[in-house]
């Protein structure tokens, strides 16, 4: 089957069987090293991806239903405004990511603060409910997603 | 219409009419919704054997209605759509029940149909929305019929959707319950004999309980109702007394045993909720009239 689907703003084409999970075309076809697959059932949120603007396993959507979407992954992320709010305050807590779950937990975030100007704790917790890693505590990720909705608030509505 | 290189076909209706007409001429295809269960299982390709129906462009399968009765959901909204919805609109422990369904980046995609329709397990809102009487539009080319939920399958897990048809909407009655409550505990798809929910629904007026479901639900396919235990709690005064709170647990205790379904450990799961919830009751002002 033929797919087109638009990456990082970029148009892409692949010719790939139809059942072939889009976690695979990013990281086969497309090249993109954000992308991995720990468990290919939706659980570990290493492919984490926006696929038409919400946070999405890519293992979980085959060929046939990426066809014309709107895909970003971290690569695309990263040149976001959003981005370097979420890093600063990853990095006002000191803490670092291994590329296992950057891309997933980066973009779970973003998608948490898209939804909710101010999330509480409930809305943190449920968006990373069933998270396998165990190095980063989630009290950790409280804070940033809390600090990076400061800096957002500020820029956006100019408040405190 | 797409034809892989295996020859499967991947069609993609854009409405309803081309859906159901596609579905006649072609009742042996997978319908696809979120596809989140059927990915989830993917290890069992049989199903990706077959030609599929994407059911992701059709627009109308997305709406959502209300009524001053009743709340009407396509088959395809997405899950995380329907929790969009004021919470003075959806139900308490609908809204729970579709809470628990996986993290949001699941729920963006899942929708209530695929949970409802999955052939192998009942999930986790098909025991609230029993309780709550919804019924399902079920359609093919040139005719639809409404069943009520509790007839989608038999006890033995057998569906009444011919190959033929689809399900479109779900209309959820807007009764008032003053109590209800969802909670689930286990994966469904991995910890199956371990896994559970329990829905409840309470009406109480005066101090009396004036109606009470309750259902034991995430057990494969079926769900654990009495309707001796909803009937000995009916018109019972609030706060149970310690012996009616004795004799309720052995009523839902004889149910069961009688469907044989949940392991020791559910059962015991299910009689610890039981007398938790029992015992809440006792402070019923806890509830409002
Ligand atoms: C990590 C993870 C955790 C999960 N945890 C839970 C959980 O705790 N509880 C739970 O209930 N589920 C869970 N799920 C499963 C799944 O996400 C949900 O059940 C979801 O609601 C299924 O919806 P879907 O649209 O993705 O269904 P699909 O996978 O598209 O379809 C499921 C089945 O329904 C059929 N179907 C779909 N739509 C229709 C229709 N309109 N008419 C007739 N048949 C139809 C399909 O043919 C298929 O057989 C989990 C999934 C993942 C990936
Ligand atoms: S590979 Fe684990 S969620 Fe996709
Ligand atoms: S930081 Fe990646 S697994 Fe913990």
């Amino acid at each position: 089957m033929k797919i087109n689907f638009s990456l990082n703003g970029r148009n892409v084409d692949v010719e790939t069987p139809s059942e072939t999970r889009l976690s695979d075309i990013l990281k086969d076809n497309a090249k993109i090293g954000s992308v991995h697959t720990a468990c290919n059932k939706g659980e570990c949120r290493s492919c984490t991806i926006l696929f038409n603007g919400d946070a999405a396993a890519s293992c979980l959507i085959p060929a046939f239903e990426a066809r014309s979407s709107e895909i970003v992954t971290l690569e695309g992320f990263s040149k976001t405004d959003d981005y370097h709010d979420i890093m600063q305050a990853f990095e006002e807590t000191g803490t670092t990511l291994c590329d296992l779950c950057r891309g997933g937990t980066i973009l779970t975030i973003y998608s948490i603060l898209e939804r909710f100007a101010e999330p509480d704790e409930g809305q943190i917790l449920d968006a990373f409910r069933g998270s396998i890693c165990p190095c980063t505590n989630i009290r950790i990720i409280i804070q940033v997603v809390k600090k990076t909705a400061l800096y957002r608030r500020r820029k956006r509505f100019g408040r405190k | 219409m797409a034809e892989n290189r295996t020859g499967r076909n991947i069609f993609a209706p854009k409405s309803v009419s081309e859906l159901l007409s596609i579905k006649q001429q072609h009742p042996d295809t997978l319908l696809w919704a979120g596809g989140t269960a059927l990915m989830r299982q993917q290890n069992i390709h049989p199903s990706f054997s077959k030609d599929i129906i994407q059911l992701s462009g059709i627009r109308e399968l997305k709406k959502i209605r209300r009524t001053e009765r009743y709340l009407e959901i396509g088959a395809c909204v997405p899950i995380k759509k329907i929790l969009n919805v004021g919470q003075h609109v959806l139900p308490f422990a609908l809204s729970e029940a579709l809470r628990s369904i996986a993290p949001p980046h699941i729920r963006n995609r899942a929708t209530l149909g695929g949970n409802l329709c999955c052939r192998s397990r009942r999930l986790n809102t098909y025991s609230v929305l029993i309780l709550m009487d919804a019924i399902l539009e079920i359609r093919k080319s040139g005719k639809s019929r409404w069943v009520g939920l509790n007839r989608l399958f038999t006890r033995k897990g057998k569906d009444s959707i011919q190959d033929n048809e689809v399900v479109t909407r779900i209309r959820i009655p807007l009764n008032v319950w003053n109590l209800q409550y969802f909670t689930a505990v286990g994966d469904p798809f991995y910890d199956p004999f371990n896994a559970i929910s329990f829905s409840l629904l309470m009406e109480t007026h005066k101090g009396l309980i004036s109606q009470v479901r309750f259902a034991v639900g995430n057990i494969g396919k079926t769900i654990v109702r009495s309707i001796d235990f909803e009937s000995y709690l009916t018109e019972k005064k609030l706060k149970l007394r310690p012996k009616e709170i004795d004799n309720a647990v052995e009523y839902f205790k004889k149910a069961m045993e009688q469907t044989e379904v949940l392991t020791s450990f559910q059962k015991e799961r299910t009689i610890r909720f039981i007398l938790w919830f029992l015992h809440e009751l006792r402070d019923y002002n806890l509830f409002t009239e």
